[in-house]
Parts: structure tokens; C-alpha cells; sequence
């Protein structure tokens, strides 16, 4: 649990500060902003994407986008774009800040300025966001000038706010899924518990989970438990009903012709991840098989 | 047009004649009220001369296949003797159920083939052991069917 202790120690720390205390301080960042012509929300920002990496919600770059070029580190004086030195410098923790200038040039010809509490270096992924354009059709001004349109072209950066992703985060992401997994099939193995003490294994999985319990154990791939649950079922022709029964999207059994009704065969996933579920699909053709032998020869 | 054994094209009258052996040698499942229909493939093959299709008597859910085992047989028998071979089985347990692929059941593994290879089945025991097998693993009752449908080639 080497990883997961500091994401936590992190991620704590930020579910501590709840988003709605953040609230007060966002009106006046917004309100100051107005007044003195900053961009605001710059911590904010930075922070709820550091967040969202930490706690490995989905960002739309998946898991980052690389830097693949060279990277300098760049003073807060070599900004050309006197409002994000300005915002930098009211974001009150300006010392956090590191300034990266990218030896490359966008599609419209700009340099981009990564701007992050993180260090970065050539090969890193980052998540980023753009920040808005200082000319646009609201606030056409830079400095309190109109800009002409032409001299748009003049504006020769953009700055992108940047949270790093690393190779801490993907471990802490798989010892979070571990946790994850370890803790549902905890949850199930009760649950199976129960259903052979009822012998009833076809039963809705939770009150908000109508898919039945036989159902879900195979989507999990969680071969063991479907073996203990056929094995507690003693009553043939039930034990085929949990193979072949079709069941409908809440978790009543389909006895017409239903389209989008399920048996555990049609269930078995051909793979979960990089786990194959083979052994699922052996023990349910295998059962079945079984079950057959036993009907005819009991005749 | 269906071919006939010679992979030649199959004529009215050799059809008809394949037709009405078929018939005969299903005669007693027809007196038993059992629907048996033969025409020619309606398929992609030509190949296929004969699709003999047994449907149970109207205005009932389903059967018990065992009782029309030996009529199986001898059609596959008949049909062998006419140097056709079976190539493929549809089974509709009930009239409600999606009609089933009937695939080769290997008893060796307890396994049925992924592929439509009825055909390579040895003898007709293996046929019908996947039959079974087939409706077995649909939802309805075992040993019950509605309707079951075989193309020879």
C-alpha cells in the first residue's frame, strides 16, 4: 500500500476542503477578477485537475497527453501576455507556480506556456487546460485596449494550465482498483453466502441491482462462487434453470420471447481486462453437460 | 434449382420424386397430426435439394421429441441411402423461442462445436444426441420441441 497512502493523505486533504466551501472564496476570485483584470479560479483550476488525476476520474486525454518535445523552464517575467503574469501574481501562491515554455508551435502558430504546481519534463503526460483567449467577443481588450482583430495574430502564446500524471498515479489507480475488486468480491461472497443458505441464487443482487445474483457472480468472472452456488444447487432440473433460464433487464424471468433477456450462457463475457473468462464458460458448458448425462440416463 | 446428387441440376420430376419418398417415409408422423413439409431449399446453396421441416400439430405449445426419434432416423437413413447427407438443423423448442442452431456435440469433451458442422456428424446417434443436447440448453422443457427443421445435401 506503498502508493495508495499518499493518494489518500492528498485526496483527503482535498475532500476535506468540500466544493462548496470553496464557493465564498470563488465569488470573490470572480468578483476581484472584474475588478482588476485577472483571470480567476487559477488555484482552482490547477487543484481540481490535480484532484480528478489523484482520485483517477476520467479526464477525456485518458491517461494524459505526452509532452514530446523539449521543455524550459521560464520566468514569470518572460510571459508575454501581461494579464496571466498579472493572474499568476494574485493567485496569491505564485511560489507554487512553474512556468514551462514547449519548443514547439501550435496549428495557429503559437508557442504553447504550460503553467503548473508541478515540475515537468519532456516525456511527462499532463492533463491541460486552455485557458480562454485574453480577445474575444466579450472582452476584446488586452490592458485595457481594444485589440483590432488583425493584431490577434500578434498574440504569439496560449497558456495551458497543466497537472501532471505519473507513473505514481497509475499504481495508485491499480491499487485502487485492487481495493476496489477485493472489497466487491468480499460483498458478493456474502451475498453467495446467504443465496445457499436460502438456495436461492437467481434472486435480484441488491435493491438497486435487479440483475440476479447468479448473473452477476458470472459477469464478475468470479468462478469460484458460480461453482459454489451450482454445487449447492442439488435439485437438477433448478441447476439447469440457473444455466439456461433467460431473465429480463429487472431481473424477472423471461418466459416469452423477450429480445433483450439474458441466460447465464449468453452472460459469459469472452474476457474481463487481461483475465480470460474461460473457466466461467467451461464450468456452465460442463454443468449443462452433466445435467444431460444425468437426464438420460435416469431414463 | 436444387442440385441433385450428381451435382447436376435437379429436375420437377426427380424432385418430386425425392419428395414423395420423404413424404412416405414420414407418413405415420402426418396421420399423427404432425405437419411435414418438403420443398426445396430456400437458401443461399442450391446445393441443398430437400428441406424436410416437422412442425407439430397447430394450437399446441410443444412436444416430446423421443416419439418421432425413429422417424428421424429413418428420413436420415433414407436420405443417406439417396446419397444426400445431412447438413444442417434448426429446432424451435417452442413457438416462442428463437429457433436454435442444432451444432455437433462432441461426448468425448461434453462440448458442442462453435461452427454449423451437423455434417460431420458419424452416424445418426450423434445427430440426435445434439438434438437433445441443443434443447437441453434452450430455456424451454427438455425432450419438448416445436418445430425442427433438416436440409440435406
Amino acid at each position: 500500500m506503498k502508493h495508495i497512502s499518499s493518494f489518500e493523505n492528498h485526496n483527503e486533504s482535498w475532500r476535506q476542503a468540500k466544493a462548496y466551501l470553496r464557493i465564498p472564496n470563488l465569488i470573490v476570485d470572480l468578483a476581484l477578477s472584474k475588478l482588476l483584470n485577472y483571470i480567476p479560479k487559477l488555484n482552482f483550476l490547477y487543484d481540481s485537475m490535480a484532484a480528478k488525476i489523484d482520485t483517477g476520474t476520467s479526464f477525456n486525454s485518458g491517461q494524459g497527453t505526452e509532452i514530446n518535445c523539449p521543455i524550459q523552464e521560464i520566468k514569470l517575467e518572460d510571459i508575454k501576455d501581461e494579464k496571466v503574469r498579472r493572474s499568476l501574481k494574485l493567485s496569491g501562491l505564485f511560489k507554487d507556480w512553474h512556468i514551462y515554455k514547449l519548443d514547439r508551435v501550435s496549428h495557429d502558430g503559437k508557442t504553447p506556456i504550460y503553467i503548473s504546481k508541478d515540475i515537468l519534463k519532456q516525456g511527462d503526460k499532463i492533463h491541460g487546460e486552455r485557458l480562454p483567449d485574453n480577445i474575444d467577443k466579450n472582452d476584446p481588450y488586452v490592458n485595457g485596449i481594444i485589440v483590432p482583430p488583425e493584431d490577434y495574430k500578434k498574440m504569439t502564446e496560449f497558456y495551458v494550465v497543466a497537472a501532471k500524471h505519473s507513473i505514481e498515479h497509475d499504481l495508485m489507480k491499480d491499487e485502487r482498483n485492487d481495493r476496489y475488486e477485493t472489497k466487491k468480491y468480499k460483498e458478493y461472497k456474502e451475498k453467495v453466502d446467504k443465496a445457499i443458505k436460502s438456495k436461492y441464487f437467481m434472486g435480484r443482487t441488491s435493491g438497486g441491482d435487479f440483475t440476479p445474483l447468479f448473473h452477476n457472480l458470472i459477469k464478475n468472472n468470479y468462478v469460484d462462487l458460480v461453482k459454489q452456488c451450482l454445487d449447492a444447487e442439488i435439485i437438477p432440473e433448478k441447476k439447469r434453470g440457473m444455466i439456461v433460464n433467460k431473465y429480463d433487464s429487472d431481473g424477472n424471468l423471461d418466459m416469452g420471447s423477450y429480445s433483450n433477456s439474458k441466460s447465464s450462457m449468453d452472460l459469459v463475457p469472452s474476457s474481463i481486462g487481461e483475465k480470460p473468462t474461460y473457466d466461467v464458460q467451461q464450468l456452465l458448458q460442463k454443468t449443462l453437460y452433466e445435467l444431460w448425462l444425468q437426464k438420460n440416463n435416469e431414463k | 434449382m436444387a442440385l441433385n446428387k450428381f451435382n447436376e441440376k435437379m429436375s420437377d420430376d426427380e424432385f418430386e420424386e425425392l419428395k414423395q419418398d420423404i413424404e412416405d417415409s414420414l407418413v405415420e408422423l402426418v396421420d399423427d397430426g404432425y405437419k411435414v413439409v418438403v420443398k426445396p431449399s430456400p437458401y443461399f446453396t442450391d446445393k441443398i435439394p430437400a428441406m424436410v421441416t416437422i412442425t407439430i400439430k397447430d394450437g399446441m405449445k410443444n412436444q416430446d421429441i423421443k416419439p418421432i426419434k425413429e422417424y428421424l432416423h429413418q428420413l436420415y437413413d433414407l436420405m443417406e441411402y439417396h446419397k444426400y447427407s445431412l447438413n444442417k438443423v434448426d429446432v424451435s423448442p417452442t413457438n416462442y423461442d428463437t429457433t436454435r442452431h442444432v451444432r455437433l456435440l462432441d461426448k468425448k469433451t461434453g462440448k458442442v462445436s462453435l461452427e454449423d458442422d451437423i455434417y460431420k456428424a458419424e452416424d445418426f446417434e450423434s445427430v440426435w444426441d445434439s438434438i437433445d443436447f441443443c434443447i437441453f440448453s434452450s430455456r424451454s422443457e427438455p425432450d419438448k420441441f416445436y418445430r425442427i427443421e433438416l436440409l440435406f445435401n
